[in-house]
């Protein structure tokens, strides 16, 4: 039977002991399920033998008895020799990481929906609602806007835009459309935002930018959208489209290139879209909407998926900051140091190894000076405490 | 129609880019710290004041992200930009080689159109302008302004020193 005295004493002196006792033995269990993940491939013994080689070497070329130098010396091979054996079982980590890969997945399209929509709603004085996107993430259908597609169709508003810069060039609307309407957008910054959309597609495809993608899908209809190489053409209108309207465009932006090659900046916008309207009338074709749905769902997962190609990149030059100055410093040659992003905690974790409390100190000082967007999770012991 | 210009905003991430514009845009600070991703646009009128008297400008200004983008999309979203503004960090150890590469890749990309520089956070830091910053204004002939977006200081006349440059060109 325990005495309780000597309990209550054994735990004020023991506790913070036995806490950190229990998190490295979580630690561990950690690393232990990882690298069970080589055990199929490579027996003990074996691995021992290439480590117990390395050591040898370093051993001879360190030749005295200096701990801090000998350490220095053997814990590059050591480091090398772990990612070496970590790239050779690379396909069973991949196997083994998979269930954590699809929560990050999921994890990275919802802020990629999320910062999007922010980003335009920031961005504009409107909401815009790419309505297949968030269909296909929530299951929800998609009625809304076909509902609205099965409206008469209107063409609104079209721009010319000088591609690249953004600026307006031209705009015309037909005289039914009311100037004070609430669905008119403003429209400097929807051409704007139509040539950086025009940059990013050009980035996130490889080529094409606008070329491969033709149309938007707003909450106030659709953007048509049309390039040549030095302007852009967008058509935004209502309803359901007719059949043969992606020709017209196509002859609008012609007509258009055509008059403002010859007439510069004194093109007259209010003619932009002179006999647009009549050949355009509305003509109910259900198999045209389906196209017009499936083209919609392209081009929204198109911009989805340039979208989290970006956030991926951003997210790796974050890691590659926070690592690149935690290990810049010469005393941490040789020492483990390794950034990467938590997908669970939304945060960039740094794990590694410092000589001492100083290093410690002034890593955290260089890391503290990369401005993250994102927490930063550090789990860099001293490794002298460490081992103690 | 009054005629619309683009003005793109350069600069390391963290310095202080989307302060400033919303600080002339809107009027408006906050201390919370969020990156920009790719591209924001921010629409300005404005009066500047010129030789000839005040004149009405239009300006869409593109807030361009600080950190180094993939391919050369920075590169493409400056493209016909009618000046920049190169924003650079007075609090950091080195706030100045960020802004020599951003007005590099801006004067190769538009030789010759206006540009200006900001000191920014002057707010936070008391240290004196080195000589780099009299090489900076030579080198590129666009002027130095040091500002604080918490306070508003020098962030007017830095963008008015651009939209003066535009309309002087008439670019």
């Amino acid at each position: 039977m325990s005495d309780p005295t000597a309990d209550s004493f054994r735990q004020m002196l023991l506790d913070a002991q036995l806490e950190r006792a229990a998190k490295s033995d979580d630690h561990l269990e950690a690393i232990s399920d990882k690298l069970s993940i080589t055990d199929e491939r490579w027996s003990e013994e074996s691995l021992t033998a290439a480590v117990a080689n390395v050591l040898a070497d370093s051993i001879r070329e360190a030749g005295h008895g200096d701990s801090d130098v000998l350490s220095r010396s053997i814990a590059p091979h050591i480091v090398s020799t772990i990612k070496r054996e970590i790239s050779n079982a690379h396909p069973e980590i991949i196997e083994a990481l998979s269930p954590r890969m699809g929560v990050l997945i999921r994890a990275a399209v919802a802020n990629a929906v999320e910062d999007l929509q922010r980003q335009i709603d920031q961005a504009m004085p409107f909401d815009i609602w790419i309505a297949t996107i968030k269909s296909r993430l929530t299951g929800a259908p998609s009625a809304g806007w076909l509902v609205g597609s099965a409206e008469e169709f209107r063409v609104l508003e079209a721009y010319l835009i000088e591609r690249g810069s953004g600026v307006l060039l031209a705009r015309d609307k037909p005289p039914e459309v009311d100037e004070d309407d609430d669905s008119l957008l403003d429209d400097d910054l929807l051409a704007g935002m139509i040539a950086a959309l025009d940059s990013f597609a050009s980035d996130a495809f490889g080529s094409g930018g606008l070329e491969e993608l033709r149309q938007l899908k707003m909450s106030q209809g659709t953007v048509y959208l049309r390039a040549s190489p030095t302007k852009i053409l967008a058509l935004r209108c209502t309803g359901q489209a007719p059949p043969g309207i992606e020709e017209r465009v196509d002859t609008l932006l012609e007509r258009a290139i055509q008059q403002a090659t010859g007439q510069g900046e004194d093109l007259d916008p209010g003619r932009l879209l002179a006999g647009a309207q009549a050949p355009m009338e509305p003509g109910i074709n259900p198999a045209a909407l389906i196209g017009k749905a499936a083209l919609g769902i392209a081009a929204a997962f198109a911009v989805l998926i340039g979208h989290f190609y970006l956030e991926s990149a951003n997210r790796s030059r974050w890691v590659e900051a926070v690592q690149t100055a935690a290990a810049d410093d010469p005393a941490l040659a040789g020492y483990p140091m390794t950034a990467a992003y938590d997908g669970d905690n939304a945060a960039v974790e740094l794990r590694g190894l410092v000589p001492d409390a100083a290093a410690l100190a002034e890593m955290q000082t260089r890391v503290s000076h990369v401005p993250l967007p994102l927490p930063l999770e550090m789990l860099v012991p001293v490794a002298g405490e460490r081992f103690k | 129609m009054m005629k619309t210009y683009k003005i793109v905003v350069l600069g390391d991430f963290g310095v202080g880019k989307t302060s400033l514009i919303r600080r002339y845009v809107l009027d408006e600070f906050s201390d919370q710290y969020r990156a920009t991703m790719g591209v924001h646009l921010y629409k300005h009128t404005d009066r500047i004041a010129t030789e000839g008297g005040q004149s009405e400008i239009r300006l869409v200004v593109w807030d361009i992200e600080g950190a180094p983008l993939p391919s050369g999309q920075t590169q493409r979203y400056v493209v016909g930009a009618s000046a920049a503004l190169v924003v650079g960090d007075l609090t950091r150890a080195d706030p100045y080689s960020a802004m020599w590469s951003a007005a590099d890749m801006f004067e190769e990309q538009l030789p010759g159109r206006p540009m200006a520089f900001a000191l920014n956070k002057r707010d936070l830091s008391d240290a004196p302008s080195p000589d780099v910053v009299k090489r900076m204004e030579r080198r590129y002939d666009g002027p130095v302004f040091e500002t604080s977006a918490m306070n508003g200081e020098g962030v007017l006349h830095a963008f008015h020193s651009l939209g003066k440059s535009i309309l002087a060109r008439n670019l």
